[in-house]
């Protein structure tokens, strides 16, 4: 009997397969479960070493021998791992156990064969994931010292997987010096004496010299409040570093493009007002370099030395915006010819790293609205400056030409009622009257609607002597009667835009008016001047008659219908005519004058 | 008695006019006419009792001193009875009718030309 039945139940019963080896060492009986496990049916039960060792998988075979040599030391039971070829082509992992059989038969082996084919199979898978996620495990021992690495350590620390395991201490060493080192140290003795956790990113060099980061996490595990083990995981986070600081230079350099093009001013603070960067539309507004205000406190920096009041302003708002409130107010700053800007400020609080806060301020140029705002206040001004006059107008026109009407109407009423009596008065010639007042105001209103609507009469170049001499050889016939003396000191190269009948009639009236309003008493003495100012010629009418009471007349001395000194031909619509005249030549006129002394008309006019 | 009627405006036709109108409404009138304010103002300044007006017709637009002048110097003066002032213009400007009204001693402000019944009526309601 080759073999004991009941021994071979046993045995195949409790593995997987199991072989036989005779003294013959040439012959291996083969249990049947053992080719099942191979996927082939119907196998011989003795098979011939050389033919067995054609279902041993390539790379096994010399495991294989040497199981086989007669050499083999089976003292005690061994074990080896061989992979067979299965029926479908993939290998089957089976661990083989050696045993010296006592038998009667002595120096009959048997090899009892275990399948761990899905052990290894989940053991490669782990392997295959670490790899991926470029994590090692490892465990230490910490009443031996044994320290046991998985495969992936060896990859994380750029070491063969044969070479010897590092200590703790060369272990740590591969973290790098001067922070990592010496917190991966801190870490794990902690992680010894106070039973904590550890997990935290750390530089590290491996064996090769390449810089990496990992992920370093460890655990203790305690007996009796004393750590026994600690074991944990290293993962080469090194990659995940790289984009992560790729992303946060890429982030930088969007928020440094945004910064700088944006057409705001911007600038950053630290939380006590001090300035950190600001962008390039404020250095340039500023005329600034950026190392001239880092550094600087915010409300002492350039663009706000032009006022002491914002300053302190800027102070308060920094020490608002501090306490979360956003603040925002229109304001002025310097540019960089030290011209106030207006613009609208805003400062704002934001939370940085570790609990840090920093400030926002933004400014944006609101000059242009500003002053097209002022434009626009100037305009409403003038306009309803010109409204005003010419509804006052209106209104004085209706009353001169309802004067007129009502008189007209009035004696209309007599001549009826009186038909056939004798009139107390020559009514006849009050209507006439009346109506010849009438159609003079009406072309007084022409006059004025004429001067008006003609716009600016300032189209010709005119000699002002020239224009002078012309008014006073005009009145010259009045003037010889009463004696007056009109001088004319004008120099014959002054020339003024204007109007000719315009300039003409206000050199006329004021003359005229200088003549009518003398004083009886003392020589009437009229003065004619000019000089030039930049692009301004002031003509001067100055004379020594009555004067008029400013504090009495002043506001309504230009007006339509005024007179001032009873004069039975004043018809209070001269100065009012000379005014539009003087206006629509785009200048100006004023009087200073003193009762009993005299009156001096200035006129500003454009020179040509 | 006779009431006595002052016109104070520089306008020889209106003058003329209003003289018409009270000669050809009543007899009961003694009308008399100023030509400015500082004349008024003199007047009244040495009027004996029965020449104190007792209806006042005030122009406003005159030379030298207008009629608002005149209304200033008037409110200053006590009369020693009560004398109906009457501001009578040719303008409808809103502003001068406010102003004048808002003044205490002007009883009215009547527009320029004044009818006949008007005339009566301000005479009666002056009483």
């Amino acid at each position: 009997m080759f073999f004991e039945e009941d021994r071979k139940e046993i045995l195949e019963g409790v593995s997987d397969g199991v072989w036989l080896l005779g003294n013959s060492e040439q012959l291996l009986r083969i249990s049947e479960n053992f080719w099942i496990h191979l996927g082939k049916d119907n196998m011989a039960e003795e098979i011939s070493v050389e033919d067995f060792k054609q279902h041993v998988f390539q790379e096994d075979l010399q495991v294989f021998n040497t199981l086989l040599d007669p050499e083999f030391d089976y003292s005690e039971m061994k074990s080896e791992i061989i992979r067979f070829v299965h029926a479908s082509g993939h290998w089957v992992w089976f661990e083989v156990k050696i045993k010296q059989l006592k038998n009667e038969r002595s120096g009959q082996r048997a090899f009892i064969c275990f399948d761990i084919s899905a052990s290894r199979e989940r053991e490669r898978i782990y392997l295959e994931f670490d790899q991926m996620n470029r994590t090692g495990g490892w465990l230490i021992d910490m009443v031996n010292s044994n320290i046991f690495w998985t495969p992936s350590m060896y990859m994380v620390h750029g070491m063969q997987p044969d070479e010897p395991t590092p200590a703790i201490d060369e272990a740590i060493n591969f973290y790098r010096k001067g922070g990592s080192r010496e917190r991966i140290k801190a870490l794990f003795d902690e992680a010894v004496e106070q039973g904590t956790s550890f997990d935290e990113e750390l530089e590290f060099v491996d064996k090769l010299g390449k810089r990496k980061w990992v992920r370093s996490r460890g655990k203790p595990i305690l007996n009796n409040g004393t750590c026994i083990k600690v074991y944990g995981t290293l993962q080469d986070i090194t990659e995940e570093k790289q984009k992560e600081k790729e992303i946060a230079e890429e982030s930088k350099r969007q928020f440094e493009e945004i910064f700088n093009s944006t057409y705001q001013f911007c600038a950053i603070l630290d939380s006590n007002g001090v300035i950190l960067n600001v962008n390039d539309q404020a250095l340039k507004f500023g005329g600034l370099q950026l190392y001239d205000v880092v550094g600087q406190k915010f409300w002492e920096s350039f663009w706000w030395q032009n006022s002491k009041k914002e300053r302190s302003k800027l102070k308060k708002a920094v020490r608002t915006s501090l306490a979360g409130e956003t603040v925002r107010y229109d304001t002025a700053v310097w540019d960089k010819d030290k011209n106030e800007v207006s613009i609208d400020f805003s400062l704002k609080s934001m939370n940085g790293r570790n609990k840090s806060t920093f400030l926002i301020a933004e400014g944006r140029s609101i000059q242009d609205m500003i002053e097209v705002q002022r434009d626009l206040e100037t305009l409403v001004k003038s306009v309803s400056k010109h409204n005003e006059t010419l509804r006052n107008f209106a209104y004085i026109v209706s009353h001169n030409l309802r004067s007129h009407a009502s008189n007209i109407s009035l004696l209309s009423g007599i001549l009826k009622d009186a038909v056939g009596e004798p009139l107390e008065q020559n009514v006849q010639s009050m209507l006439e009257q009346a109506s010849e007042r009438l159609s003079d105001t009406i072309d007084h209103v022409n006059d004025v609607v004429i001067i008006n609507t003609e716009g600016e009469a300032v189209n010709e170049r005119l000699n002002l002597k020239k224009a002078a001499d012309e008014a006073v050889s005009t009145v010259s016939a009045i003037s010889e009667n009463i004696n007056a003396e009109i001088s004319v000191n004008i120099s014959s190269r002054i020339e003024v835009a204007g109007t000719h009948a315009y300039l003409e009639s206000v050199l006329l009236n004021l003359i005229t008016n200088s003549v009518k309003y003398r004083a009886d008493n003392r020589t009437c003495l009229i003065n004619v001047a000019a000089k030039k100012k930049k692009d301004r010629v002031i003509l001067t009418v100055e004379d020594n008659g009555l004067g008029i009471d400013l504090e009495k007349h002043e506001e309504s001395l230009f007006g339509m219908y005024k007179t001032f000194h009873g004069n039975s031909d004043a018809r209070g619509i001269g100065l009012f005519i000379t005014k539009n005249q003087v206006d629509s030549m785009g200048g100006n006129i004023s009087v200073e004058s003193q009762v009993n002394k005299g009156t001096k008309f200035t006129v500003e006019l454009l020179s040509a | 008695m006779k009431r006595n009627l002052i016109l104070v405006d520089d306008d020889p036709i209106f003058q003329f006019g209003m003289q018409h109108l009270v000669k050809r409404l009543t007899n009961q009138v003694n009308f008399s006419v100023i030509s400015s304010g500082a004349e008024l103002l003199e007047f009244l300044s040495t009027a004996n009792m029965e020449e104190i007006p007792d209806v006042i017709l005030l122009d406003l637009n005159m030379p030298e001193m207008s009629g608002w002048e005149v209304l200033e110097h008037l409110k200053e003066i006590d009369l020693g009875k009560k004398v109906s002032i009457y501001v009578c213009s040719s303008s409808i400007n809103p502003v001068d009718i406010r102003k004048a009204n808002e003044i205490s001693i002007v009883s009215e402000y009547v527009i320029k030309p004044i009818e006949l019944t008007e005339l009566e009526e301000l005479l009666e309601a002056a009483g």
